[in-house]
Formats: structure tokens, C-alpha cells, sequence
């Protein structure tokens, strides 16, 4: 296909006693360049475009208002979940901390889900509380989880000292270091 | 006798003019890519549904957070640069020298303590590589952040659409850090950020999905 004509043209002059010289035809055959030519092109179509950076937008309420929103959430329709280390998650229904029940990322759904089956829109409120040990990571995934089941109403907090206690309990019931 | 035989002529088409095109194709593309700055500090940033692309039209003012906790400051550009140093040194008082202020308008990162930027900005590429930076101080009022955040908005006359305040935190790093990185916003009435996450599929069968296959836009 893609070719170049490299034979020796007949340029050479017959000088007395050079035999003549046989024109060897040497056809270069260029195909596999024409390949990696745009091969590299399509790597470099694609790569300039995937610079742009995504980010998640988050809001958080101002700190003086959480005492007034505090009361207006019905204990019917609260649901805390608890972040530990070690990707463990637990989670209580109400204002009693001791009926607390882990869970991992994958089960949390189902009961997020289920939570919000149970309860009227407008008394759903989840109150999100990682805990010294929890990661970046954890949180980023529970935020996912409320986008992901589309709750309206939900809050990061820090745990009071009673969830924190019961879950340092837990984790050392379960071995967990 | 028919003349079966019909005269078969070779056809070679000459590519020439293709691997020019090619080639030249190829040339444009490496020139115009440009090249993401090495990363001082490695993060591995987690995923998100709620992804979406940035604005590239505003200033960016970036937290990064690494796995141990420690927080860096990276600035987008020189011009922001130049206004914050300018507006964190009103606030501190302190005076930066005139060649290292034009090296810090050039370095993208601030990764230590105010006390420590002379001596950091004084040092040669290959000795800040070898350096352990230890990150802006942060504790639970915010700390020395809280200060740079405060520069940063007065750089902007408090025009929060001019400039995004983005959170880039490691997938390891500890939920008390970030929640120091928090505060520091919250106590300059910052309450809007974007945390910066890969994007990640929605999973089949949530209501997120639903929406999304409804076409209904994503409120912000």
C-alpha cells in the first residue's frame, strides 16, 4: 500500500569495464507507520480532553442554626448513622443510642431505603455523625448514599460522647483495631 | 476462442498524501497537549456520584488534605497568588522579601506554617523534594487556614463567585482533619464548597438512577 520508490534510478553513467549493475527494486512498504501515526493521534485526541477535574458540590448550614433545626426533628423520623474505623457502620433509629446496629456500605442502602419507606417526607432526617477514626472516604460514600436514595433532609455532625462510648464498645466486642 | 482472460492491472494507490496528513495531525496534537503539573503531594481523591465537571472560568483555592491529616494550600494561578501573599501579610503584619515574594508567585504550593515559608521559598527544587512538608497548621478554630481563607476572600473583595473554594481530600485521610478544613471555611461564613471526587457510575435500580433516566435535571 503506502510504498516509497527507493530503487536506484537510472542516474549511473556505464563507465568502461563496470558491469552493469542489476536495479534491484527496494519498495519500502509503509503501512505499519501509517498505523502508529494514528494510533498515537487517537491517544492524544483522547487525552487532552479528560484534564477536567469533577467535583461535588456540598453545603453545609451555619453552626448557629443547628440548635433551633435540632428541635424540629421528630424522633419518628430520625435516623443517625454512625461512622468507626476500619469502614464499619452503624446506624439507630430515634433519640436511644443503645439499640445501636452496624452495617457495612453495601447493607446501609437497604436500610436507608427501608427507613424511608417508613417514614412521611417531611419527618426524614438523617443525621450523619463519623467519628475521630472514620476517613474521607467514608463520608464522601454516605453523602453519595443520601444523592444516591435522594433524601432531602440530612446533617454531618460530630457523635455526643454516649454514641462514642457505645461504639469504641462495639468495636471491641468485634476485635476490630 | 473467447478471450476469457480479462487483463488484471495492479492498483497501488500512493499514501503519501495521507501520512502527511496524518502526521501533521500528530503534531498538533502533542503541541497543544498541555502537561498536569507534577503533584508535590500524591492524593488519590474518592468517587462520586454526585460528579460533575468544574467550572474552569473561576479561581480555584484548593485544600488539599494527604493521608496523615496535613493540609496544603494550592492557588491556580500567579495572579491569585500575588493578591493573597499580598493580603496575608496585611494580616499578619509580616513582610515577605521581594525576589522571594516573585518565587512564591511562581510555586503553586503552600505547604507550610507562615513561620516556615521564608525558609521553604529558599529552597532549590531538588532539596524540596527530599523536605518533609508538614502542612498549614489545623486545629478545631481552623488554625492558619483559617487565616489564608480569610486572605483569599479579601483578594477577592468577598465575592464568592469569583473564586471556588475547592476540598481535595485523600481517601485516607481522617474525618477530624477535614472537619478542622471545615471550620476554618465556616468561621469566614464560607458554606459552599466542592469536594473534588472522580466521577462513579449511579447503581442501577436507586432512585438516583430513576431521575437520571427521566432526564429530570439534578438540583444543586
Amino acid at each position: 500500500m503506502a510504498e516509497l520508490d527507493t530503487s536506484s534510478g537510472g542516474g549511473h553513467k556505464k563507465g568502461p569495464g563496470v558491469k552493469k549493475s542489476k536495479k534491484l527494486s527496494t519498495r519500502v512498504d509503509l503501512t505499519p507507520m501509517v498505523d502508529l501515526g494514528f494510533l498515537l493521534i487517537t491517544f492524544f485526541i483522547f487525552t487532552t480532553t479528560l484534564s477536567q477535574p469533577t467535583t461535588m458540590k456540598l453545603l453545609m448550614p451555619k453552626d448557629d442554626v443547628q440548635d433551633k433545626d435540632l428541635t424540629k426533628i421528630k424522633e419518628s423520623g430520625s435516623l443517625i448513622i454512625l461512622m468507626g474505623k476500619a469502614d464499619q457502620v452503624y446506624y439507630y433509629e430515634g433519640l436511644d443510642p443503645t439499640k445501636l446496629q452496624s452495617s457495612t456500605y453495601t447493607q446501609i442502602r437497604d436500610e436507608i431505603l427501608k427507613k424511608k419507606q417508613n417514614t412521611p417526607v417531611d419527618d426524614l432526617f438523617i443525621t450523619i455523625k463519623p467519628d475521630k477514626d472514620a476517613t474521607y472516604k467514608n463520608v464522601v460514600n454516605i453523602l453519595d448514599e443520601m444523592t444516591i436514595n435522594d433524601i432531602k433532609r440530612y446533617a454531618i455532625d460530630n457523635p455526643n460522647d454516649v454514641e462514642y462510648h457505645l461504639v469504641q464498645l462495639t468495636e471491641q466486642a468485634h476485635g476490630i483495631k | 476462442m473467447a478471450r476469457a482472460r480479462i487483463k488484471r492491472k495492479g492498483t497501488s494507490i500512493d499514501m503519501t498524501a495521507m501520512c502527511d496528513v496524518a502526521f501533521l495531525l500528530l503534531s498538533f496534537f502533542i503541541l497543544t497537549a498541555q502537561f498536569k503539573p507534577a503533584e508535590a503531594v500524591p492524593i488519590s481523591i474518592p468517587s462520586s456520584v454526585a460528579s460533575k465537571a468544574a467550572s474552569l472560568n473561576t479561581d480555584a483555592f484548593v485544600v488539599s488534605v494527604d493521608h496523615d491529616g496535613k493540609a496544603y494550600i494550592e492557588l491556580s494561578d500567579p495572579g491569585i497568588r500575588a493578591k493573597v501573599l499580598n493580603k496575608f501579610e496585611q494580616l499578619k503584619g509580616i513582610q515577605l522579601s521581594a525576589d522571594l515574594t516573585k518565587k512564591f508567585n511562581n510555586t503553586s504550593l503552600i505547604p507550610v506554617p507562615y513561620a516556615s515559608l521564608q525558609q521553604y521559598l529558599e529552597l532549590t527544587p531538588e532539596e524540596v523534594k527530599k523536605t518533609p512538608l508538614p502542612g498549614i497548621p489545623l486545629d478545631t478554630t481552623g488554625g492558619e487556614l483559617r487565616d489564608w481563607v480569610t486572605a483569599a476572600l479579601q483578594a477577592y473583595d468577598n465575592n464568592t463567585n469569583d473564586i471556588h473554594f475547592i476540598i481535595k481530600g485523600d481517601d485516607e485521610a481522617k474525618y477530624p482533619n477535614i472537619s478542622n478544613v471545615l471550620t476554618a471555611f465556616k468561621k469566614n461564613d464560607v458554606y459552599k464548597y466542592q469536594l473534588l471526587t472522580t466521577p462513579e457510575g449511579v447503581p442501577p435500580g436507586t432512585e438516583l438512577y430513576k431521575k437520571n433516566m427521566q432526564g429530570i435535571k439534578q438540583e444543586d
